[in-house]
C-alpha cells in the first residue's frame, strides 16, 4: 500500500472540486491508494483567523466526503488563534469529522508555547502532527518558520506525540542529526529536488521505520518523489515501510 | 531510444553520494531505461581551465556505448577557440557553466561575456548545440558558504536573440523559468531535470503544443536520481508521440543521432 502523507487541495491553480480528479488520476497512475490532504495552508497568509481555518478544513472535509476511500484529512491549525479556537477546531475535525491528524505550517514556531494546547490535544486524541520544517540557505520563508532543531525542541516537550517533520529535502544532514535522538519524530521525504544521497542518509541515521512517503502535491509530483524512493538503495522491506506501512500505522489505516 | 541530455561523471563535493565512475553511471542509467546519455565532467565545473578534465572525460568514455562526452568550455579564457577546435569535431555538443565560470550571457560587450558570442557564433556555424547549465543545485539547499546563483532566464533569452541559428539547451530550469524560456524564444530547448509539480510535463505541453518539441529528457544524474526525470516523462498524461519525442526523439533530431 502506498500512502502519500503530504498533499494540498485546493492549492494554487487547482481550485475547483473537479481538479481533485486530476490528483486522484495521477495517484492511481503511481498506485498511490491514499492521499492525506492538509488543506490550502497558504490561502490566507501566515496567520489565518479561526473562521478562515475552518473554511480551509471544510474544503478538506468536502474532498473526504467525495472520496472516502482515497482521501484522508489532516486538520490544519493556526496555534496563534488561541487555545479555545484550537480546541474547538480539533474537536470538530478529529472527534466529529474523522480527520486523522493535525497539520502545522509556519504560523507559529515550534519553540513557542502557543503550540502546547495543540500538542496536548493531539496527545489526548492520539493523532500524529505533520509539521513543516526547513533549512533554507537563502533565509527563512516566513518569520516563524521552524527548522529541524525547532521540531526537536517540540518533540522533547511532547515525547508522547508522534511528529512527522515535513521535507527531508530541506532538512540537510544537520537536520537529520538534530531529530535523530527523538524517537517520536518521523520525516516525510518531500522537498526540494531528487538529490541523490539524502534519503540513504535518512535511512542510515533514522532507520526506515521513521521515514514516510509524502509529496507536497501539487507543488511536487509523484514522479520526482517516488523516483527517489525507487532508485535509492535499500531493502524491499525498508521501501515498503516508507511507502505506506509506517503511515498506515501512524494514521491507524487498514492495510491490504 | 531514450536519450538523457544531462549527466556527468566525477565527484560532487557537496553531496554525501559517492563519486560515480562511467561504468556505474552507465549501469544506473540503464536501470532507468536510458539508452544514450550526454555526459560531462563534474570536476570541470570548478576548474578555471577545464581542458584537462575534458581530456580525462574523453579518455574515460572511449568505447563506452551509452555515454557521449560533452566538453565544458570556459568562454572567459582567451584561447576558447583552441578548445572548440580540440573538441567540437569529436563532441555532439558543448557545455558552458556561466555561474561557475563567472561569465555573462547578457551582452556581447565587456570582458565578462567577451567569449560567449564568439563561441555561440562558432557553434552555430558548426551546427553544434550549446548546453547552458542554469544551476547545479536548488539554491535553497546549497552549502551556506558556497552559494552560486542561477543563470537568469533573461540572459539566455538575450543570447538566443543575438544568435538565432544556435541550438541552445537550458539545463536545470524550474517550471516557471522553463515556461518563460519556451514562450520568449523560438528555439531554446529545456530539459526536465528541475521541473516539478503535478504532472509537470503534461501541464507544459497542454499550455502550448509546440513546447513538446523543445522539451528534452535530462536527469542530472548522478547528482539526482535518474528515475525521477524518466518517470516525469514516461507517466505524463499526453500522447505517446509527445512522450517519445521528449524521451529521445527531440534530442536525436537536434544532435543528428
Amino acid at each position: 500500500m502506498i500512502i502519500d502523507i503530504h498533499a494540498h487541495f485546493p492549492f494554487g491553480e487547482y481550485k475547483h472540486p473537479a481538479d481533485l480528479d486530476l490528483f486522484l488520476r495521477r495517484a492511481r497512475r503511481f498506485k498511490v491508494e491514499r492521499i492525506c490532504l492538509s488543506g490550502h495552508v497558504n490561502r490566507y497568509g501566515f496567520n489565518p483567523t479561526a473562521r478562515q481555518v475552518r473554511e480551509i478544513n471544510s474544503w478538506t472535509l468536502e474532498a473526504m466526503a467525495r472520496h472516502p476511500e482515497q482521501i484522508v484529512g489532516l486538520c490544519f491549525i493556526n496555534p496563534a488563534a488561541g487555545a479555545g479556537a484550537v480546541r474547538r477546531e480539533l474537536d470538530w475535525a478529529i472527534a466529529r469529522q474523522g480527520f486523522r491528524g493535525i497539520k502545522l505550517w509556519v504560523s507559529v514556531n515550534c519553540r513557542s508555547r502557543k503550540l502546547d494546547p495543540v500538542l496536548a490535544r493531539a496527545q489526548e486524541l492520539d493523532v500524529p502532527v505533520l509539521q513543516h520544517a526547513s533549512y533554507n540557505t537563502l533565509g527563512k520563508g516566513a518569520p516563524h518558520e521552524s527548522t529541524p532543531a525547532d521540531v526537536a525542541d517540540l518533540a522533547c516537550r511532547f515525547p508522547a506525540v508522534r511528529l512527522i517533520m515535513a521535507h527531508l529535502g530541506h532538512a540537510r544532514v544537520q537536520g537529520l542529526t538534530e531529530i535523530a535522538p527523538h524517537r517520536n519524530i518521523l520525516v516525510d521525504i518531500s522537498g526540494s529536488q531528487p538529490a541523490r544521497g539524502l534519503l540513504e542518509e535518512a535511512v542510515r541515521r533514522l532507520g526506515a521505520q521513521r521515514i514516510v512517503f509524502g509529496t507536497d502535491l501539487p507543488i511536487r509530483d509523484y514522479a520526482s518523489i517516488l523516483g527517489r524512493l525507487y532508485e535509492a538503495p535499500m531493502t524491499d522491506q525498508q521501501r515498503r515501510l516508507i511507502l505506506g506501512q509506517n503511515a498506515a500505522r501512524l494514521l491507524r489505516l487498514e492495510t491490504r | 531510444m531514450i536519450v538523457d541530455i544531462h549527466t556527468a561523471v566525477g565527484r560532487w563535493p557537496f553531496s554525501a553520494a559517492q563519486s560515480l565512475t562511467p561504468l556505474r553511471l552507465g549501469s544506473l542509467l540503464a536501470r532507468a531505461g536510458v539508452d544514450l546519455a550526454l555526459t560531462s565532467s563534474l570536476e570541470a565545473v570548478f576548474h578555471e581551465d577545464p581542458a584537462e578534465d575534458n581530456r580525462r572525460l574523453f579518455r574515460q568514455l572511449r568505447g563506452h556505448k551509452r555515454l557521449l562526452p560533452v566538453p565544458v568550455i570556459n568562454p572567459r579564457l582567451a584561447d576558447w577557440r583552441a578548445a572548440v577546435a580540440e573538441w567540437a569535431q569529436r563532441a555532439v555538443a558543448v557545455k558552458i557553466l556561466p555561474s561557475y565560470h563567472a561569465c555573462s550571457l547578457a551582452s556581447g560587450a565587456g570582458s565578462l561575456g567577451a567569449g560567449v558570442d564568439g563561441l555561440a557564433e562558432e557553434l552555430a556555424g558548426r551546427r553544434r548545440p550549446l548546453l547552458v547549465q542554469m544551476r547545479m543545485e536548488d539554491e535553497r539547499v546549497q552549502a551556506p558558504a558556497l552559494r552560486v546563483p542561477a543563470v537568469p532566464v533573461a540572459d539566455i533569452v538575450a543570447l538566443a536573440k543575438r544568435h538565432p541559428r544556435l541550438d541552445i539547451v537550458a539545463l536545470g530550469a524550474y517550471r516557471l523559468e522553463a515556461g518563460d524560456l519556451l514562450r520568449q524564444t523560438a528555439r531554446v530547448r529545456v530539459d526536465v531535470s528541475f521541473l516539478d509539480g503535478l504532472d509537470v510535463v503534461a501541464v507544459l505541453v497542454k499550455k502550448h503544443r509546440a513546447f513538446a518539441q523543445r522539451l528534452l529528457l535530462g536527469s542530472h544524474a548522478p547528482l539526482f536520481y535518474a528515475q525521477a526525470s524518466v518517470l516525469k516523462v514516461l507517466t505524463a498524461e499526453t500522447t505517446e508521440a509527445v512522450r517519445r519525442a521528449i524521451l529521445g526523439g527531440n534530442a536525436a533530431q537536434m544532435l543528428g543521432l
